[in-house]
């Protein structure tokens, strides 16, 4: 192996022998271990001897010359005697005389080496262990100030979390262990500043500028931020001692400081510090004092009864949790786990941030069910999108048996503000909420419980939902989020402060610590700040809920219509569109006569018939040939296309329709195939939906479902899902499907979509499918990825909106494929945010 | 009747409850129970009058109609609502075996001292006396809700504290009739009034608690104070900062210090609702009442002092076999070492206090 010879080229000829003593790597190695008490270490110095002969260094030796365990740091003597006992060993071997033994220092193989002097080897003892000994001096110095960093470093976490005295230790240990460190000092200058010990934290301070000082290799940008970050120390001192000097002098002037001005203002002396209390005596017991006077005395037995009555109703803190066997849910472990984690350790305020799909409203409703049972909250207000605050009423009450009302019924309150002061327990939505009049009443409010569903809409502290949000006078607050961080790593501190101002520090102080720069989504000092978010938020995740979740496999099946359905579609279509334009009919009925259009022609032909005597004449012989060709129509293509999906399967499947017209057509239809349909609709009794259920999960192979079937049933039990026709909000899809495919699932769930080739449905399906993946995301993405496009209007309106306006198939198409682009915008975005989620959050995030 | 601190057994609790009800109760298995429900509670039971209970999940899944009691079951809700009407004003007599007792005047001078005056019996008879034992349930509210039985005994009489008997609480035997004859039947006082006093000594009872209730919430609070105190003094300090930038531009210093002035406001709110959210509320209500009749002996003392001859009545009480607690007059706190003063019988706590005022009052004049 050639070896660069060594540098400087020595003026006399090259010795035959090198020797390259390589001390420094293993010696950090000694120090490393030597910290851990009663533990062994060990250490060994390699050396390497190399011939050079004729400008050609060759090496003929490696060897660990030392390897033994101790428990004390290596003597260099020592280490030096064994050396050179084999260097005189090769020596005499190689026959190369004293003189012309060389000795290097490097730190690795391969770097520049420092030939030091190259004395006989008989003098050669002293020369090396002065050597070896700098080195090794060298060396313990190294890593005595790694080790005084990250103390120093965990000091500074400590200081974070307001844990002072842990902190001081830290920043003490540190400037024992290297006490030429600045570091150290500026930390306990800080702690000291804080316990107004001024004259102490101003020694330390400047100690700690002396040393700073006298520290070399330092960049300009390091000096640039230590030099700052000393500059700031020395302000908040002097400013801190000013403040306090002011407040214990007595006022000379009759005027208070007012708000507005510098002095008590930003001070930490005027904060409060003790928890207010209060008794209260409940009046005696109703009968109590009528029996009394009339000594009406019941039975010892009884007396004792009702006393172990008492006893067994005891709440002794949230050690047990009440809510889980009230709440009609089936809740998973990791849900019962953040409720008791955000009621005993957060304490009520806390973000959750689970994964799509692992029911974080079901964590919110049983901390709030907790509550509500413990008589703690009794005021809450529940923000949430506006496409959402009719299910978040209904799952509270279905699941949690808590009445809610919604701004819905606004309406009949003269004031507006009489609404918010009447209900206790109210549902709004976000943007509602914020806008005046609204603003002012809520924010007149005390609340004692706050749910902020979709919180990344608050990701933005300039907006007027956060400053609203964070202004709202409230007890306990929980914010939902998926996605905390959408842009960048601000919006996460941006949520973090509206729950506990001052967690992660001022804005500035948040880039500077725990930002990357020049990346907005990069973090640094991930350990830092993974233990700050510890404190304020749960993330629970698929992996480690243990919730695996089935995958799903979806089937479009195109359906060719027959010219007389095309013909039909397209009549009425064009009809709905010159109506639509003269502003004929409501557009809630035009809506749905589209979408039944889409679903089967006889739910049209009935809706028909209930609108004729509202429309004009003009429109009403269309609308007459359009009825009758509707009834002259012998097969529905449709019908047709289902009987032979289900003629290639045994499995149990589930039909969903969404208009009962078409449902009880279906039933029909399969009834005279010979097949033995179960009907499943809202018009049902509680007792008639069980029953149903129970048939189909023990007898039936076909249940067909309207929409009430696709709501809080569970039908794990079934894994073929049909669409026999399509809703047109994706979050409906979603519902119907995740009717089979949830938790609980155990195999592969099947979803066959039907839709005829241009109609509305077979564009969204498209777009569903190839733009949105759909039906392979994990139940709740879909929602996640189109909340932004669906802020202002569903996606409904959307879709309706672009079927309505478009004057040709051309410019369907284009819009339809605007509206897929967005939709790819969104599902990047969204990809992006999971990505950086991994980055902050990774599989070691301790969650519960 | 105390609260006791060992685990209720459902099963045991059930059969009690169902018998002390009037339902008629039989075991089977090893931890099941069938009732027959007493007419009047089958609106409870979701109108069942026959129940049969298991208390073990193995027992449970025999038969179908077996319905499981466990906390938060349906019976046993239906049990503790039915329970939560009963019980609720209840007597006992306590018959001491010797209601009077021979060497008073010994027993008297084991118990209590006089610094300045020398006690003697005038007369002493036998009485009725009455204590009121109130169980109280206290609910500690804060971010957390924690609940406590508390027993608070007021002798009716005296209306002291009656501190000695529930620490032999557990040694007395109460019965439901009255033993002891040739007394008069004690006439109990006003309800409000002695309520009033169980609840000042439960306040103080419950103190220590509460004590460490609030260091404990207050700890948290500090915390939180600390945070909000600091992220508001930086961002005052930044906002500082700006506005000294802003010193040459009119509209941005007005916006700067809109901005200062709102800040603040925030700050004053966050502190608020810091402090709101640890706020200590708590609140007590009776369970209830327990009246304990017994005799004790009356007895006339008379003092010689200084200030004259003075006369007081001390009871001893058969039961705990002493004599009931004594109350400085001034302080009124029980205590067993007194010295006349004036009029009155005051502690040497009391005593202390007067001489360093009439100390003090020699020094200002």
């Amino acid at each position: 192996m050639k070896i660069p010879p060594p540098f400087p080229p020595p003026s006399f000829s090259v010795s035959p022998l090198a020797v390259s003593v390589y001390s420094n790597h293993y010696f950090k190695e000694v120090v490393a271990f030597l910290h851990e008490e009663g533990k062994k270490s060990a250490y060994y110095v390699k050396m390497r001897i190399a011939l050079e002969k004729e400008g050609m260094v060759e090496e003929i030796y490696e060897k660990k010359l030392i390897h033994k365990e101790i428990f004390s740091p290596p003597d260099p003597e020592e280490i030096v005697s064994n050396i050179t006992r084999r260097i005189k060993h090769f020596a005499r071997r190689y026959k190369v005389s004293s003189d012309r033994i060389f000795f290097y220092t490097s730190d690795h193989p391969g770097e520049k080496k420092t030939r030091i002097l190259n004395p006989p080897l008989g003098r050669l003892d002293s020369k090396v262990v002065s050597v070896i000994r700098e080195s090794y001096d060298h060396k313990i110095e190294e890593e005595k100030m790694t080790h005084a960093f990250k103390l120093c470093e965990e000091g500074e976490r400590l200081l974070q979390e307001r844990r002072f005295r842990a902190a001081l230790r830290h920043f003490r240990d540190a400037s024992q262990i290297a006490p030429n460190f600045y570091l150290p000092p500026l930390g306990i200058c800080e702690i000291l500043t804080r316990e107004e010990k001024w004259e102490d934290a101003r020694t330390h301070l400047k100690q700690a500028k002396e040393l700073f000082e006298k520290t070399p290799k330092i960049s300009g940008n390091q000096r640039n931020r230590v030099n700052g970050r000393i500059e700031e120390a020395l302000l908040r001192l002097q400013s801190n001692q000013e403040a306090k000097a002011k407040v214990s002098t007595p006022p000379t002037s009759a005027s208070s400081s007012p708000a507005g001005s510098d002095e008590p203002f930003g001070a930490r002396t005027d904060l409060p510090s003790s928890v207010p209390a209060s008794f209260a005596f409940e009046s005696l017991p109703p009968f109590l004092r009528e029996y009394y006077q009339a000594g009406k005395f019941e039975g010892l037995d009884l007396h004792a009864l009702r006393l172990e009555a008492e006893r067994l109703k005891f709440l002794e803190g949230f050690d047990e949790l009440l809510a889980p066997s009230q709440a009609r849910i089936d809740s998973y472990e990791h849900q019962i786990r953040t409720a008791r984690m955000v009621l005993r350790r957060m304490r009520g305020r806390a973000l959750l941030a689970d994964e799509v799909g692992l029911g974080k409203t079901i964590e919110a409703g049983l901390v709030l069910k907790e509550y509500v049972m413990r008589g703690m909250v009794s005021k809450v207000l529940i923000l949430v999108v506006p496409s959402l605050v009719s299910q978040w009423r209904d799952e509270m009450a279905e699941k949690f048996d808590l009445a809610f009302v919604t701004t819905e019924e606004i309406h009949r309150f003269e004031p507006s503000a009489l609404f918010w002061t009447t209900h206790p327990q109210v549902i709004a939505s976000l943007s509602l909420a914020r806008r005046e009049p609204h603003q002012s009443s809520i924010l007149n409010q005390e609340y004692d419980l706050v749910i902020v569903d979709e919180a990344h809409h608050l990701r933005n502290r300039e907006t007027i939902a956060w400053k609203f949000v964070s202004q709202i006078r409230k007890k306990y607050l929980l914010l939902l989020s998926a996605t905390p961080i959408q842009n960048d790593l601000e919006e996460l501190y941006n949520l973090v402060t509206i729950l506990h101002p001052g967690q992660l520090g001022t804005p500035s102080q948040f880039r500077r610590q725990f930002v990357e720069r020049g990346s907005l989504r990069k973090p640094k000092n991930t350990e830092t700040l993974r233990s700050l978010l510890r404190e304020v938020m749960i993330r629970n995740t698929r992996a480690s809920a243990k919730v695996p979740l089935p995958r799903r496999i979806a089937r479009t099946i195109s359906i060719e219509l027959s010219d007389e359905e095309r013909r039909l579609y397209h009549l009425l279509s064009e009809w709905i569109r010159g109506v639509h334009r003269q502003k004929g009919i409501s557009r809630m009925i035009l809506s749905l006569l589209q979408r039944q259009a889409g679903s089967s022609f006889r739910a049209v032909s009935l809706t028909l018939q209930k609108i004729a005597p509202e429309v004009d004449s003009t429109c009403r012989n269309l609308l007459f040939e359009i009825k009758k060709a509707v009834a002259c129509l012998e097969e529905s293509s449709k019908l047709l296309a289902l009987e032979r999906a289900l003629s290639h399967t045994r499995e149990k499947c589930l039909i969903f329709t969404e208009f009962l017209e078409t449902q009880s057509h279906l039933d029909q239809f399969l009834r005279e195939k010979g097949y033995e349909p179960i009907l499943f609709h809202g018009s049902l009794t509680p007792s008639e939906k069980v029953e149903a259920l129970r048939r189909f999960q023990n007898e039936g192979r076909i249940l067909i479902s309207t929409p009430s079937g696709g709501e809080g049933t569970n039908l794990e039990f079934c894994r073929t899902v049909i669409n026999y026709d399509l809703p047109w909000n994706p979050m409906k899809i979603e519902q119907r499907i995740g009717r089979v495919h949830r938790i609980g699932q155990t195999g592969e769930t099947l979803i066959y979509n039907f839709a005829a080739k241009e109609t509305v449905e077979d564009y969204l399906l498209k777009i569903l499918d190839e733009k949105l993946n759909l039906f392979e995301l994990v139940v709740g993405e879909a929602e996640t990825i189109l909340g932004e496009l669906t802020e202002e209007k569903d996606f409904e309106e959307i879709l309706m909106d672009i079927w309505l306006e478009a004057a040709s198939t051309e410019e369907l198409e284009l819009k339809i494929g605007h509206l897929g682009n967005r939709i790819v915008e969104e599902k990047e975005k969204y990809l992006q945010i999971r990505k950086c989620d991994d980055v902050l959050f990774g599989a070691d995030y301790e969650t519960v | 009747m105390k609260p006791s601190e060992s685990p209720i057994d459902l099963k045991d609790f059930s059969k009690r409850a169902f018998e002390a009800l009037g339902s008629v109760v039989e075991e089977w298995g090893a931890a099941g129970l069938d009732v027959l429900v007493a007419d009047d509670l089958v609106s409870y039971f979701r109108g069942q009058d026959i129940l049969r209970l298991s208390f073990s999940p193995l027992e449970a899944s025999e038969r179908d109609e077996t319905q499981r009691v466990t906390l938060g079951s349906p019976v046993l809700e239906g049990l503790l609502h039915v329970l939560s009407n009963k019980g609720l004003l209840a007597r006992a007599y306590l018959n001491p075996l010797h209601a009077e007792s021979r060497n008073v005047e010994e027993k008297f001078a084991r118990k209590f001292h006089w610094e300045n005056a020398k006690p003697y019996l005038k007369s002493s008879s036998l009485e009725e006396t009455g204590r009121a034992c109130f169980q109280f349930k206290v609910s500690f509210l804060s971010d957390d809700r924690i609940e406590r039985l508390y027993l608070i005994s007021v002798n009716l009489t005296t209306f002291l504290e009656e501190v000695r008997l529930l620490r032999e609480w557990d040694l007395l035997f109460f019965e439901h009739e009255r033993r002891y004859e040739g007394v008069a039947a004690f006439c109990l006082p006003d309800v409000d009034r002695v309520s009033e006093r169980a609840v000042v000594f439960l306040r103080k009872r419950i103190s220590p608690e509460l004590e460490n209730m609030k260091a404990f919430q207050e700890k948290f609070l500090k915390r939180d104070l600390l945070r909000i105190g600091d992220y508001y003094h930086e961002l005052f300090r930044e906002i500082g900062r700006k506005e000294a930038k802003a010193e040459g531009d009119p509209s941005l210093l007005d916006r700067v210090r809109k901005r200062k002035t709102a800040v603040a406001l925030d700050r004053q709110k966050k502190i608020r609702d810091a402090v709101e959210k640890y706020r200590l509320d708590v609140r007590a209500e009776i369970v209830n009442l327990l009246i304990l009749y017994q005799p004790w002996m009356r007895c006339v003392f008379g003092f010689k002092s200084r200030s004259g001859d003075l006369e007081r009545v001390f009871y001893w009480d058969p039961v705990l076999k002493d004599f009931s607690d004594y109350a400085c007059e001034q302080c009124q706190i029980p205590s067993s070492t007194f010295m006349v003063r004036g009029p009155k019988f005051i502690c040497l706590k009391c005593k202390e206090v007067k001489d360093e005022n009439i100390r003090m009052a020699h020094a200002q004049s």
